[in-house]
């Protein structure tokens, strides 16, 4: 078997230069094809609402239930010149992936999540990814296989 | 946060410089060059000059960077299409709209994410209207607001010169309370505000208030004191029919209070009388002393000054004073005015512009707030929050969790029971909290209810 990635290339925005928290979020919701931009925004902003999701050296996840979805989404924005998410550092965010999940109780949303954390609490993990030439290879990186 | 401010009036000036203070990136939107020149003199805000619903001027003010619009101009209409052209063309996620006209805020289907997409409607008439009447349900107490959908009442009340409050140091407090519970969260002493300490004293004429479980809040008034009175043989004078006045009398008839209400415009005089059913609407002026006494102004229980004129409704309310009226109530919109009355002796006081900037200002907060207001002269706030699981306040007993400065617990609700906490209680999952602190503590407070990372 082909060996997966959890993030697609053509899920990752490896230049963006919205303007604010809330533009980013936007062109995000609006990259990923198949959903409705307008329910992603609202639920992920809703979330934001309740604590920022920017865990500190510059990366943020942000996340959210989404009703009648089958698995998971993700999807990553790379923004070089780093933007103010109310992170709990208070340093401008650089990384940020974007993760949705079916609407039902289940702890595999949450092994996903620390997973991903987990992953980017690595200095070397995050060079690699600011990095990154394409959007193919960010996406390598996320390989199943390198997050173990 | 980004936060767009359409209106630079009174509620627009007064939110946009709290939201500045507390570090937010505010636009302030007015098409009144003078108006916003004084906005821009006043605090670090962005100024927009121009029409507040049209697309390009919405554009200008950064509408696609906003998480927060709040559309605040004196027009219904400008309010709630600037919200629509906000939703349609920017994708501005939280969008509230003040809007008087009762014939649309009583129009249900309106508003709705597919329908006119405003998810909070802020009606300043509405919310006075309802303070007043409030105020009128606990007539001795000086102020009450409800909590966990009136599970809790707070009760600003002056400490009455006789009766067992006055000379009372507050860990006396539960000696002298026998089965009833209360927490004192708030204490004004010489014009003071501070929230007090277990030593503190009460003195005769001191301001507290006290949050208690709404079935004891007449068993406590008894107690301390204070006379509790029957709603429906109470006689009400109302003076001043615009939609505040015509919204209490309407409430006042329904709860089978007789009214007398006073209103200058002939014209509207006669709309009113058309409306209510029971309430006697005179036409005439609310500072015509032969027109008071001839209406036995000496007989009343209440009386109500709801003009939107101050003046007219501060000499009002002296007047009835005169006549020894015992309860009085007036409403004040200008803020240069809320300080100097109670000087004069005038305790009950309801301002629009107070209320309706605390019911905007608790959408800002982070974490799950569902109330929020200010107590006495503003230095302290009052808010109710949900506790969700994994925030920081969960599962600490209360003495040994590092609140901020001057912040204190005053009531916990949990299902359906209401919880007058002490210092080993513990907070659960999703219990609400009303929690008293200063204004300079709130964003501390707010941390301690923000969600962590893994809440879904």
């Amino acid at each position: 078997m082909e060996p997966s990635t959890l993030i697609p290339p053509e899920r990752v925005l490896p230049d963006s230069s919205a303007s604010s928290k809330r533009a980013l979020l936007t062109e995000l919701a609006n990259s990923l094809s198949t959903m409705d931009p307008d329910q992603v925004l609202e639920v992920v902003m809703k979330r934001e609402h309740l604590g920022s999701t920017g865990i500190g050296h510059g990366v943020a996840i942000p996340h959210g239930r989404i009703p009648d979805l089958n698995h998971p989404v993700i999807g990553l924005v790379r923004h070089p010149a780093g933007i103010e998410f109310e992170s709990i550092d208070s340093k401008p965010v650089h990384i940020v992936i974007i993760l949705l999940v079916p609407d039902n109780e289940d702890r595999t949303h949450l092994e996903l999540l620390a997973k991903l954390a987990r992953a980017l609490q690595q200095e070397a993990f995050r060079n690699a990814i600011m990095h990154a030439a394409t959007p193919e290879a960010i996406s390598e990186l996320f390989m199943e296989t390198n997050l173990q | 946060m980004n936060i767009l401010i359409l209106g630079a009036g009174e509620v627009g000036f007064h939110i946009a410089q709290r939201l500045a203070t507390e570090g937010n990136d505010v636009v302030v939107v007015d098409n009144d060059a003078e108006r916003l020149q004084r906005v821009a003199d006043t605090m670090d805000v962005r100024t927009i000059l121009g029409h507040a619903s049209h697309p390009s001027i919405l554009k200008l003010a950064g509408a696609e960077n906003t998480e927060l619009l709040i559309a605040a101009t004196t027009s219904d209409e400008t309010n709630m299409l600037a919200c629509q052209v906000a939703h349609s063309l920017f994708k501005v996620t939280t969008k509230m709209a003040r809007v008087r006209e009762p014939d649309y805020v009583n129009s249900t289907g309106l508003f709705g994410r597919d329908e006119l997409p405003i998810d909070l409607i802020i009606s300043p008439e509405r919310e006075a209207a309802k303070s007043i009447l409030k105020r009128f349900q606990i007539s001795s107490a000086v102020d009450a607001q409800d909590f966990a959908d009136g599970q809790v009442q707070l009760l600003g009340l002056r400490v009455p010169p006789k009766g067992i409050l006055a000379g009372l140091a507050l860990n006396e407090l539960d000696d002298v309370m026998g089965n009833i519970r209360t927490y004192i969260v708030a204490h004004e002493h010489n014009q003071r505000w501070r929230v007090p300490s277990a030593d503190t004293v009460l003195l005769a004429g001191d301001s507290v208030y006290i949050a208690l479980a709404r079935e004891q809040v007449d068993t406590f008034l008894e107690h301390v004191g204070y006379e509790t009175s029957e709603h429906k043989n109470r006689h009400v004078m109302i003076v001043g029919g615009g939609n505040v006045g015509f919204i209490v009398a309407q409430e006042l008839e329904r709860m089978g209070v007789s009214v007398k209400l006073i209103e200058r415009n002939p014209r509207r005089a006669e709309w009113l009388a058309q409306q209510l059913d029971e309430s006697i609407v005179i036409h005439g002026d609310a500072l015509d002393r032969d027109l008071l006494e001839e209406e036995s102004i000496d007989g009343m229980n209440d009386f109500l000054a709801l003009t939107n004129d101050d003046e007219t409704n501060i000499l009002g309310s002296l007047i009835a004073q005169k006549y020894n009226v015992p309860h009085v109530v007036t409403l004040i919109n200008r803020a240069i005015y809320s300080d100097l009355v109670r000087q004069i002796g005038l305790d009950v006081t309801v301002s629009p512009r107070f209320t309706t900037a605390s019911s905007i200002l608790r959408h800002v907060r982070k974490g799950r707030i569902l109330g929020m207001s200010s107590l006495g002269d503003g230095t302290l706030e009052v808010l109710e929050a949900v506790a969700l699981e994994t925030s920081n306040i969960l599962h600490t007993p209360l003495n040994d969790l590092k609140l901020p400065p001057n912040t204190v617990i005053g009531a916990i609700v949990r299902d359906d029971e209401v919880i007058i906490p002490n210092g080993t209680t513990q907070i659960k999952p999703n219990d609400h909290v009303m929690l008293v602190t200063q204004g300079t503590s709130l964003r501390t407070v707010e941390k301690l209810f923000e969600v962590h990372l893994e809440f879904f």
